[in-house]
Formats: C-alpha cells, structure tokens, sequence
C-alpha cells in the first residue's frame, strides 16, 4: 500500500472541488433568493457556510496527503508559493492561488461584520475566481484528468456553477428593474 | 433648527428595539442553533465515504494498469495453420531448444524464428473463457512460445490475478515443453483451464504430425 498517500490525494482533491462548486452554487441559490418554499433560507445559508468550510478542510487535506505522498514531487514550498513546482508548474500555481483563495473566503466569513459590505462581498466573491482555478488545476493537474468520469464530472461541475451564478447575475438584475 | 418629531420619534423606536435585541454570538452564552444540521452531518458523511470509496476506486485501476503493462509483455496470438516468422526473445528462444535458460556459446541476440501456431481448446473456467495458442517451430514442432487467446478479464480482480499467472504458466509451459505445469496458488481455475487449453493444442499439433520438439 505504499500508493496510499496518492490514491488519497486525489480522491480529496476530488471531493474538495465538489465541495467547493456546491458551496458556491448554494452561496448563489441562497442570494438570488431562489431557494424555494419547502426549505428555509437560513437553511440553505448554514448548508452554504459549512461547504465551504468543508471543502477547505478537504483541500488542507489534500495538501497534507501529496506532502507525505513521496511520489509527488511536493514539498511544503511548492505547496506554499506559487510557480516553484518543479513539474507542471502553472497548473500548480493554480492549485496554490485556489487554496489561498479559499482560505480567504472562508477566514472572512467569520468576522464579516468587521467587513464593510462592499469589501466583504469583493472577497467573498474571489470564491468564484477560486473554484475556476481549482478546475483548472484539476484539470491539467489531475492524475485522473484523462478518464471520461472526470471530465465529464468538470463539466457538470461547470455547468451548476454557471447556472447558479446565471442565476444570481440575472436574477438580481430583475430585481432590480422590478423595484 | 427644531428636530422633526416624527424622525426623532422613529430613531427612539429604533434603538429601543435594539437595545431589545440580544446580543449576537457566543456572549449570550447559548450555543448558536445550526439550521441544517443533519444536512450538515450528511455531507461530511457523504464526503468521507467519497473519499474512501476513490480510494478503493484507484487502488484497483492502478492494479488495472499494472495488468495491462504484465500482458503486453505476453506474445500475441498469430494466424493458425500457416508459417509465419517470429522474433523470439533469446532468453526463450535457448529455453525453446534446451527446456533452460541460454548456455554457454548460445546466441544471445533475438532471432527470427519459422513457427507455426495451433489453437487449444475454449476453456471454459468458472470467471470466463480461457484459450491459448501454442507456437512450435516449423518443422520440428518444437515448442517456441505460448500464446493466450482469450482470457477472464471482466473485473480487476481477475485481470490482477491473470496479470500475475499468465506470464509464469507460460514459462513454465516452455520450460517443461509440455501441458504438465503447476498450479500457481491464488490462480487455481486460470492454471487448470490454461493446462487443458494447453494440452488440447499439443493434441492439434500431434495431429498435425509436428510433435518433434513437444514431450507428450
């Protein structure tokens, strides 16, 4: 079982991206108030926070599963800053700048009311450039990147995301020309 | 400049309202209610089991991958029934001749070799069908390799398994120039449905008239 560390890096790494995209698209649903009757708001906004932080955990546990992975090539500065990894360098990068990203939604989400809304809304929005570069570096990045599954599995992903951010961009536009 | 009695009467009603209010977070000493708690629950679990079960998933393709890479050093199956030529390994082109490894003064290099191939019998073992391809030289009916036609390779576990038997029944197969082979452990149906397969195909070449080289 010496591939373990691998086989368990990628399948968090997995699991953190799916984590991340519904996160997000629980975040859109939740402020283009299009979550329905049966459930309610606050619902889906605690359902929305504890993805996200979910899907943070799940990301340091990918880091820490390719750092003891000796296979990988990463170290804890490849894993630190951006474009020092020594193969598939740019993917890499954006793999690093999601995590940072993450990190920063996630950590600003506590202390919001210490946030102007504006501020808070800019950084609680670098979640949308966060999950876009998380794919990415899935998808040159990812061991499995070639299988059908996991392509098919981006462009599921892809397509809820666009739709919930479709869904909040146009929807608030309505709103705003109803009022 | 008088206030407006209505604004002053509103901002009162205001912070009357807030002072009301309890204060949010840990300082009133509750713990905060989650609204979606089990669905809270239910998505770490589900989190967890992904991440075990691709895992699993991964551990099995990578065995997958090793599979493939032990088959394609087996030979591949040619034409029954005409001459063909072969480039034969040197180590199993001495086997071939002597039933061990190279001697002293034998060709090292890889030589074309004239065989003939003859198909053994579909075995059919309890995980799939089995069928091999015996490849003798022409002439001399002398047993050069062992090809495998078919082989049970609906599931990983199978393709593991036939991964680690395959080669080494074909060695020994060679070595022994004969269908009297062990059994491998772990790979019980595969050796018995290999042997009869084998033995069928040194009955064809029997038939044939080429048994020269092939203890029967």
């Amino acid at each position: 079982m010496t591939d373990l560390w691998w086989f368990l890096s990628r399948a968090t790494g997995i699991v953190a991206t799916i984590l991340a995209v519904a996160a997000l698209a629980w975040g859109f649903f939740f402020s283009s108030r299009n979550t329905g009757t049966r459930l309610r708001p606050a619902w889906w906004l605690d359902l929305h926070n504890w993805l996200g932080g979910l899907a943070l955990v799940f990301t340091a546990a990918h880091l820490l599963t390719v750092l003891v992975d000796r296979g990988s090539g990463i170290g804890v500065i490849q894993i630190l800053v951006p474009n020092t990894a020594p193969a598939r360098t740019w993917p890499m990068t954006w793999g690093v700048i999601a995590t940072y990203l993450f990190a920063v939604v996630v950590f600003t989400s506590w202390p919001r009311r210490r946030f102007t809304k504006p501020v808070w809304r800019v950084l609680h929005l670098t979640s949308v450039v966060g999950v876009v570069l998380a794919g990415l570096h899935a998808y040159q990045a990812g061991s499995d990147a070639r299988l059908l599954a996991t392509r098919i599995g981006l462009l599921v992903a892809t397509a809820v995301g666009t739709y919930a951010l479709g869904l909040r961009l146009f929807g608030s536009r309505r709103r705003a020309a109803s009022r | 400049m008088t206030p407006d009695p209505q604004l002053a009467a509103r901002i009162e009603a205001l912070e009357r309202s807030r002072s009301s209010r309890p204060a949010p977070g840990p300082s009133t000493g509750r713990r905060r209610r989650h609204a979606a708690r089990k669905s809270r629950i239910a998505a770490l679990f589900l989190s967890i089991v992904t991440t075990g079960s691709l895992s699993v998933a991964f551990f099995f393709m990578e065995a997958g991958a090793q599979s493939q890479a032990a088959f394609a050093a087996l030979p591949e199956p040619i034409t029954p029934g005409r001459a063909t030529s072969v480039v034969v390994p040197p180590v199993d082109a001495a086997r071939s001749s002597r039933g061990a490894g190279p001697g002293r003064g034998e060709s090292l290099t890889a030589t074309p070799v004239r065989v003939e191939a003859f198909n053994g019998r579909r075995v059919d073992t309890r995980f799939g069908p089995l069928q091999v391809q015996v490849q003798v030289r022409a002439g001399t009916g002398e047993l050069v390799d062992v090809a495998v036609v078919a082989f049970p390779d609906g599931d990983p576990t199978s393709r593991r398994i036939n991964a680690r038997s395959l080669p080494r029944l074909r060695s020994e197969a060679l070595a022994a120039q004969s269908s009297r082979i062990d059994t491998i452990s772990g790979a019980t149906y595969t050796s018995r449905g290999y042997e009869a397969s084998l033995q069928s195909a040194i009955d064809a070449v029997r038939a044939a008239g080429r048994q020269g080289g092939v203890a029967l």
